[in-house]
């Protein structure tokens, strides 16, 4: 086997001795990864693995495109697999629409995506520590009966290349944690279940703090052995920032997604410089955030990023562009193109996302609420045309005089997203990070709750 | 027995003598080595233009190992005596790390050595099929889909085909050499009026060759006229109803709702509500569920495991009494009966873990027509767009692709973006009809990280007391 390095560079000087080839990329990558499995308190499994992928993608007149990904590093078969890419290419239906690759920058921010080297040899005795945690858990509480985990690592090192001199590399580390907890009880002669979940990811491996996601999941499952159930009505509703996360970063950046604009797929279509929201709403990208989970300098295309404000004042500032949807729009690309190591496909996702926190205390933000809804996760997605979005609580509780209470069973909410986005009446002022996403809590009025009472 | 050369594997006896050497020299009870080299096509068109036409080749093995009630895995992309020497010893570090934080020691059981081949039927081979004409039957269903009413303005069609080689190797030497295919196609519609957008989405899978497309030709026409349905859909107004769900949602519920609560791992692991349920009546006696992987052709169709263990048809529930669970070989070994073939993996890169295949409700005696007529008001819940559920406190999640308020037994409106959700244990026996015809759909089952194909179906069900939400 050929070292990637080598077969990288050796399929852009391939691709380039066919004339009927008329631009090119390869995205070449390295991952290695390691994972344990944390079944009922005990060690499951542990697992290692190496992997390669080389992709590469071909262009010829009127944007006719073939593309392959090979994970086998030998000479022979690369040349093998670009002829078939040149078949493929040949066979296929123009494109209109494609006009370019990215162009090699002049500068690129002097921005370093944070890296832990230490992450591709982490030993098992690294890994021994936090498994250890997951088994001290059970005998906390006589009422746990399953304490399931994860942990997993992964050291990318990647190529991207491509016809117009864009030549980079680039390196990563991830690690993410998640704990389950399942608690059981006797309540008034019934036996009740109850599971508590938290999850995390980092960067670097001092970062990571087994025993706060272990109480936290502990917590939450505590929390949902007592149940209530609320009457079909307008609610206010609180979420903290793991909903946050979801109702507000996740599905805006995704409806700002100028393909899904593009092809009328998006609630957000011509809301450019318009209000989507709350005057008091603002969501920031910063992929040049320090120490961010997708903090880059270029994006997958080797375009250079650059913070953006996504919302302002409620406001929608812009939608999120690869090259090839900015040459759709005739405008820049943001620097946000998104592709996976063996994926011939340019996708387009945000950096670290920033909700800017509000001035009031949590406590201030739930003390008024008589009846409402702590909304804590869903599972569920909107319907990104329509913008209406109905679904489960997967865990929430009731709130009552001003007091989170007991959880929620069989209860769904349903909101159209502008108006649910329009309804914020208050922001907290504390924040907290999950994954590549920062939050404050929430509260907004007027939210849909339907349940069986 | 395979004549395409991208689809050859080095893999000799040589191969498997090595196996059981590195097997005595790390001291392993249990093993299985996976080679495989796949060859996969993906073709994307948006709108008559290509966005992707991409060709796939993955190559490599894995090795799992098992020792003192620990498990190692380890996988490589390259494929050679060397690099399963190293690959071997990895995992062997790894269960025998694994052991010694292990809940407790079982017995992994050994089974009857079995050496087989077997190539699964393609009706019309995948790589008899130019590339050329794969694009052109998608380019025809995608015109179809714009070509059917001005207000399509928008539309994506995929083609995905896959045929993969593997060679299994266990140490109780059972040696399952397979070749395997499987076909998809998917057309997604968007409609617009009057500044309203609705969408639709039709799909066909099968395992087998491109004789998906005798079934698939009208995919675009069928999109398309949904999508412009849909814009006179209104949404559901939330609260309580006695439903009838078609053969595709029930089919995704019983996936969903129950399946996986079915599955022997979950179970062991104490999270499902179903354990300790072996015997107990779960609905009433009309009421037979099945995973049955033996139908050719179903997208859920498998003949041997990942495990080497041959797939066999498991009844979850019998006449209202859940009666068996699915298992792959450690969950077996652990309850102390036999696999019954759900050890599946993703690739060879994954771990294989109980997985369904083809799991459905049996028809009963209700026409569509009596259960209509019988239900006078309520709501007929129409196909999926996806469900979950959590199978530690029993709830489950289903969001359908559209519906019709019911009243006295006539269609009255199209309804859209609605939700349904209820508990596990609860939704059986609130089962009032089951209809006389079982169709299947085929759909991706996601668990801890790894996608299958599978399908599901039932008949049309009616149940009594469903919460919706709506808007």
């Amino acid at each position: 086997m050929d070292s990637l390095n080598y077969i990288v560079e050796k399929a852009g000087s391939i691709c380039n001795s066919f004339p009927e080839v008329k631009s090119w990329d390869v995205l070449g990558g390295e991952i290695t990864a390691s994972e344990v499995v944390i079944e009922k308190g005990f060690l499951k499994t542990a697992e290692h693995s190496t992997q390669y992928s080389i992709n590469i993608r071909l262009f010829g007149e009127k944007g006719k495109t073939g593309s392959v990904n090979i994970t086998n590093l030998s000479l022979p078969f690369l040349n093998s697999s670009i002829e078939k890419s040149i078949d493929l290419m040949k066979g296929s239906l123009p494109n209109w629409d494609f006009k370019s690759l990215s162009h090699p920058a002049d500068n690129y921010p002097n921005v370093q995506t944070p890296y832990d080297s230490r992450i591709k040899t982490l030993s098992v005795d690294d890994m021994g520590e936090i498994v250890d945690q997951f088994m001290n858990v059970k005998v906390q509480d006589e009422r746990i009966i399953s304490v399931s985990g994860n942990f997993s690592s992964a050291d990318v090192n990647y190529f991207i290349l491509n016809s117009n001199g864009v030549n980079l590399q680039n390196k990563a580390s991830t690690l993410s944690l998640s704990a389950e907890i399942t608690m059981e009880e006797m309540i008034k002669g019934n036996k009740e279940n109850s599971v508590g979940f938290e999850g995390q990811s980092y960067v670097f491996f001092t970062q990571v703090e087994a025993e706060e996601i272990l109480g936290s999941a502990l917590t939450k499952a505590k929390m949902g052995l007592t149940k209530s159930k609320i009457s079909t009505d307008l609610y206010p509703v609180i979420l903290p920032p793991q909903a946050v996360m979801l109702f507000f970063n996740k599905i805006i950046a995704s409806a700002a997604n100028a393909q899904a604009i593009y092809e009328n797929r998006s609630f957000l279509r011509n809301q450019v410089d318009k209000q989507i929201a709350s005057e008091q709403l603002e969501i920031t990208d910063n992929p040049w955030l320090e120490n961010g989970m997708l903090t880059f300098p270029f994006d997958m295309e080797g375009t250079p990023t650059r913070p953006q404000k996504l919302v302002e004042n409620g406001v929608l500032k812009t939608y999120l562009h690869n090259t090839y949807t900015a040459n759709l729009f005739e405008t820049v690309s943001t620097g946000h193109a998104s592709r996976s190591l063996g994926s011939s496909v340019i996708g387009i996702q945000p950096s670290n996302l920033l909700v800017r926190p509000g001035n009031i205390p949590f406590d201030h933000l739930i003390e008024d609420i008589k009846t409402g809804v702590y909304l804590e996760a869903s599972y569920d997605s909107p319907n990104f045309v329509t913008g209406e979005f109905s679904g489960m609580i997967s865990a929430g509780y009731l709130i009552e005089e001003g007091i989170v209470k007991n959880a929620l069973r069989e209860s769904l909410f349903g909101m159209n997203l502008l108006d649910f986005y329009n309804n914020i009446s208050g922001i907290g002022k504390e924040i907290s990070r999950y994954g590549s996403h920062y939050a404050p809590f929430m509260k907004i009025d007027n939210v849909k709750i339907s349940s069986k009472k | 027995m395979i004549t395409e050369p991208i689809l050859e594997l080095p893999v000799d006896e040589a191969y498997q003598k090595h196996l059981y050497t590195l097997q005595k020299k790390f001291g392993i009870e249990y093993f299985n080595a996976r080679f495989n080299v796949l060859s996969a096509t993906k073709i994307h068109i948006n709108k008559g233009k290509m966005q992707e036409n991409d060709s796939n080749n993955e190559y490599g093995f894995s090795v799992q190992t098992f020792v003192d009630g620990g498990y190692g895995f380890a996988s490589s992309n390259e494929i050679s005596l060397s690099e399963l020497d190293r690959i071997f010893e990895r995992s062997a570090n790894l269960a025998a790390w694994s052991s010694r934080k292990a809940e407790k020691k079982f017995q992994m059981k050994s089974y009857d050595p079995l050496k087989i081949s077997y190539v699964q039927e393609q009706k019309k081979n995948l790589f008899d099929v130019s590339n050329e004409e794969k694009i052109q039957f998608l380019l025809d269903q995608d015109k179809a889909a714009t070509g059917y009413d001005p207000r399509i303005v928008n539309t994506n069609s995929y083609y995905i085909d896959r045929i993969s080689h593997e060679i299994i190797v266990t140490s109780d030497d059972r040696i399952v050499d397979k070749t395997e295919s499987l076909a998809r196609i998917m057309i997604l519609t968007n409609s617009m009026e009057g500044g309203i957008l609705q969408e639709a989405r039709q799909s066909k899978g099968i395992t087998g060759g491109f004789e998906i497309i005798e079934k698939a030709d009208t995919l675009g026409f069928d999109a398309a006229k949904e999508a412009i349905e849909n814009l006179n859909a209104k949404p559901v107004k939330g609260g309580v109803f006695n439903i009838i769900a078609d053969p595709y949602l029930s089919g995704t519920f019983i996936h969903e709702a129950f399946g996986h609560a079915c599955e022997a791992d979950g179970v062991l692991a104490g999270e499902s509500q179903l354990a300790g349920k072996i015997g107990q009546r779960m609905g009433n006696e009309n009421i037979n569920v099945i995973d049955d992987p033996t139908r050719a052709g179903d997208y859920g169709f498998v003949r041997f495991d990942s495990e080497g263990m041959e797939a066999h048809k498991v009844y979850l529930v019998k006449e209202g009494i859940l009666n068996e669970f699915m298992h792959n070989r450690e969950t077996a070994s652990k309850m102390q009966i036999e696999p019954t073939g759900n050890g599946r993996a993703a690739s060879f890169s994954s771990i294989p873990m109980v997985r369904m295949r083809s799991t459905s409700i049996e028809p009963g005696d209700w026409t569509f027509e009596e259960m209509l007529e019988d239900l006078k008001n309520g709501i007929l819940c129409e196909s999926w767009e996806y469900g979950y559920t959590e199978p530690a406190i029993g709830q489950f999640m289903f969001k359908m692709a559209r519906a019709w308020e019911i009243h006295n037994g006539e269609k009255i409106q199209l309804l859209r973006d609605a939700a349904l959700s209820g508990m596990m244990l609860d939704v059986l026996n609130n089962i009032t009809a089951i209809g006389n015809k079982k169709l299947l759909d085929d759909g991706t089952c996601g668990k801890s990280g790894q996608k299958i194909p599978v399908s599901s179906g039932s008949p049309y069900i009616r149940i009594n007391n469903v919460v919706i939400g709506g808007l």
